[in-house]
């Protein structure tokens, strides 16, 4: 049976109210279960941050004990996002601020992993850079004495590149500095590749010169009946023998200066085979040192105590040469002549 | 600008007498010319003034953030140089280096000077070395340090014993570094040393020496660093008739820190191996390099480690007219538990030639890096000894390389020369936020008239 509240209209009207009252029921429990999950959301994202801080803080200790750029520069800039992450929440917006907050742990880990991997570089650099500037130094002084100059030109440009490697140490870019370094050095292996190269060129040049020397030596002592010519020829051909010897056993620094006395020994028999022997002709040598020492007179007033000993080893020689003409030992004479000049020779070069 | 114009006017100038020398047809000397030169040395003086201009790059690409960053510095410089030295035939010899340099970024200064007395054997019995360098930078430079410095090297050596094929060396060494405006990163200094060397003169057969290094080195503003160093070193030289070459080095040190709270004291051992056999028509080569460090107390931060890294190849051809060079090229640092550690391995090629009138090298390697990730990596994927950065993914992204270098000059004419340099590394990471790329270019341009008497 109907009652009168059972009228359909007002059923309708109990019907609305009841989904009005269900609505507003849902709604109120509703709204405080978004703020929770806002609250935890914010408190998360305040976590993540909070946690960003001390790794901060600990990726600074580590990039501090390095002398290293890049991982400063990407820590400071690891820093900017934490400090933008901070302000983002504080204005509410906990999604952009767990970005940038993601970002800036990025930041961080890129940071710590260049900072250790410098450590390395770092003290590698140092090394290098010693020992290139030694070793450099070495091969300089022996690509000068050889006159290469396409060695010294490497080894110029092997320096440049250093020092460029050098002021990017100083910049703390350890890693462009290593690569510098690598690429000096591999400039400075190949001057090096080129000057022993050289070192055999240059022997087999001094063993060529020594030969051109004997023969010429011989032809000029062809019926030649002076004794003391042919004593230096002889010494100077097995001279040069002994340099071949040398050399094929593998022992070029004696060959190189065996060479070298073989061909000042045939140099010195042509010298002798020139000369009369004769005492007339060691005298007027005596005759032409005093005129060489004479025209040095002003010049050795002032010069040093070196230069005043070496003229007076000169001048001895020169009284020793008038003592064996006297004597009648002209060859004897000629060598102390010959000794006197070269002696005042090297004076002339220092005094000039 | 200013600095463009001087430039592009200096390049003018100096390009005149350049075309006007061309028409000769002159080339570069050959320096085994100048061999009857070496075996009749000459007495005179020399100075020779070397006039440059140039433009160097430097490119350093990273990762910032998950941003990558692009660093580069270039700079144009104009230089003027002279070197003096004396002449090769007296016992008393010198030489003299000076160059200073104006740059858009910096100034750059440079002295070097050299004395030596040789004996009748020529034998360097007394020798001292000076080397002095400063840099002034530009308000407004690129360079992150920025604060002028000036650097000072002086060394002694004297040989008091000499015997047969060998001698005894010593010396003294003293330096010091001065920064305008010290920083944590730029740090004054002061240092000076002893050391003592024996082996074979420069000639010998089997060249050899032995020696030992003492150096000790004091930073005023920062006492806690100060470092004391021994090292003793050793190499020898062997050729064989044959061709064969083989050279070692070998060098250990020992490094003490006054405060080892700062950084442990450490060993440090380098070794060097290169060797060259003759095979066919060339040369199989092999340089080996090796790195130890030991420190005291081993710590996340300083690790000990052992580095050894090497090249096997061929080479084949004419160094004046095309010299070629092939090989396989592997590296590996062992650093325990470490990400550190990795494997490296690549293949090098390249071509070189030194003639008279262009010279000039390209150099390529392919390779990849592997990271070993040892036992040291904690489940979260960081390293287990790094405290504090327990949820960091502290590990290394294995990676494939390129080096790229290439390096040439050019007589333009018998006092004009050009100079290019470059090179160029990308590495591409399996985690493209690690990729790193490494550039330098440099183009020089230099007249160095011919030396006067």
């Amino acid at each position: 049976m109907l009652t009168p509240s059972a009228n359909p209209s007002q059923a309708l009207a109990g019907r609305l109210m009841l989904i009005a009252l269900a609505a507003l029921l849902v709604l109120t429990g509703i709204f405080p279960a978004g703020a929770q999950a806002q609250d935890a959301q914010h408190e998360q994202v305040q976590q993540y941050i909070e946690r960003n801080l001390e790794l901060l803080e600990s990726a600074l200790e580590i990039v501090d004990e390095t002398e290293a750029m890049p991982p400063r520069r990407i820590l400071r800039n690891a820093r900017d996002l934490h400090l933008q992450a901070v302000r983002l929440l504080e204005e509410g917006r906990p999604g952009l601020a767990l970005q940038t907050a993601r970002r800036c742990r990025d930041g961080i880990r890129q940071a710590v992993l260049l900072a250790r991997e410098s450590f390395g570089q770092e003290e590698r650099l140092r090394q290098r850079l010693d020992r290139f500037h030694e070793q450099h130094a070495n091969l300089l002084d022996l690509a000068r004495d050889a006159q290469d100059q396409r060695a010294l030109e490497l080894l110029a440009r092997g320096r440049q590149m250093s020092d460029r490697a050098r002021d990017q140490y100083r910049q703390g870019e350890s890693r462009l500095a290593l690569q510098l370094l690598d690429q000096a050095e591999e400039l400075m292996t190949r001057a090096a590749r080129m000057l022993v190269g050289q070192k055999g060129n240059r022997l087999e040049r001094a063993l060529e010169l020594a030969q051109v020397a004997v023969q010429q030596a011989q032809e000029a002592l062809q019926g030649s009946d002076d004794p003391a010519a042919r004593d230096l020829l002889t010494e100077s051909e097995k001279a040069l023998e002994r340099a071949l010897d040398f050399r094929d056993q593998g022992r070029p620094g004696r060959a190189l200066r065996m060479a070298g006395l073989s061909r000042r020994l045939a140099r010195r028999a042509m010298g002798l085979q020139g000369e009369t022997l004769a005492p007339q002709g060691v005298d007027r040598q005596i005759e032409r040192w005093d005129e060489r020492a004479a025209n040095l007179g002003e010049t050795l007033a002032g010069a040093d105590d070196a230069s005043r000993n070496l003229f007076q080893r000169a001048r001895d020689h020169r009284r020793r040469a008038a003592e064996q003409l006297a004597a009648g030992r002209t060859e004897l004479a000629l060598r102390q002549i010959r000794a006197a000049h070269d002696l005042l020779g090297q004076l002339e070069d220092r005094v000039r | 600008m200013n600095l463009c114009r001087a430039f592009l006017a200096l390049l003018l100038v100096l390009s005149t007498p350049a075309a006007a020398q061309e028409g000769t047809g002159e080339t570069a000397p050959d320096p085994l010319d100048d061999f009857q030169d070496w075996l009749a040395p000459r007495s005179e003086t020399r100075w020779t003034p070397t006039v440059s201009a140039g433009f160097d790059a430097l490119l350093h690409t990273y990762p910032l953030a998950t941003t990558d960053t692009t660093e580069t510095i270039s700079e144009s410089f104009a230089a003027v140089g002279l070197e003096g030295r004396s002449g090769r035939s007296g016992s008393r010899r010198w030489r003299l280096l000076g160059e200073f340099s104006v740059g858009s970024e910096l100034f750059r200064e440079s002295l070097e000077a050299q004395w030596r007395y040789l004996d009748r054997r020529r034998i360097a019995r007394w020798r001292l070395d000076a080397d002095f360098e400063g840099r002034q930078y530009r308000e407004g430079t690129g360079y992150s340090l920025s604060s002028d410095h000036l650097e000072g090297d002086l060394t002694a050596r004297a040989v008091p014993w000499v015997t047969g094929d060998h001698l005894l060396e010593m010396r003294l060494d003293a330096g010091f570094m001065d920064y305008s405006a010290p920083s944590a990163l730029e740090v004054s200094h002061r240092e000076g040393g002893a050391g003592l060397q024996y082996g074979s003169r420069l000639l010998a057969e089997i060249p050899w020496r032995v020696g030992y290094r003492y150096t000790g080195r004091a930073y005023p503003d920062s006492a806690r660093i100060d470092r004391r160093t021994h090292s003793m070193e050793g190499d020898l030289e062997w050729r064989g008739l044959d061709g064969q070459v083989l050279r070692l080095y070998h060098s250990s040190r020992r490094r003490l820190i006054r405060d080892e709270e700062v950084k442990p004291s450490a060993w440090m051992h380098w070794s060097d191996l290169s060797a060259q056999v003759p095979a066919g028509t060339g040369d199989v080569y092999l340089d080996l390099q090796s790195e130890i460090w030991d420190y005291d107390e081993d710590s996340t931060v300083y690790l000990d480690s052992w580095r050894l890294d090497g090249v096997l190849g061929f080479r084949w051809g004419d160094l004046m007219r095309a010299g070629w060079r092939l090989g396989l090229a592997a590296e590996h640092l062992a650093a325990g538990d470490s990400p550190e550690t990795y494997t490296q391995l690549g293949m090098r090629g390249g071509v070189e030639s030194y003639g008279a009138s262009l010279n000039g090298s390209i150099q390529v390697e392919y390779g990849r890096r592997h990271y070993h990730q040892g036992g040291g990596v904690d489940g979260q994927g960081g390293y287990g000894g790094d405290a504090g950065f327990e949820d960091l993914d502290l590990t290394y992204s294995d990676f494939h390389y390129f080096e790229i270098w290439l390096m040439g000059g050019w007589n333009i004419s018998e006092t004009l020369r050009l100079d290019v340099m470059a090179s160029y590394e990308p590495e591409s990471h399996t985690e493209q936020d690690d990729d790193v790329s490494l550039g330098y270019a440099s183009l020089r341009l230099v007249w160095r008239p011919s030396s006067r008497p």
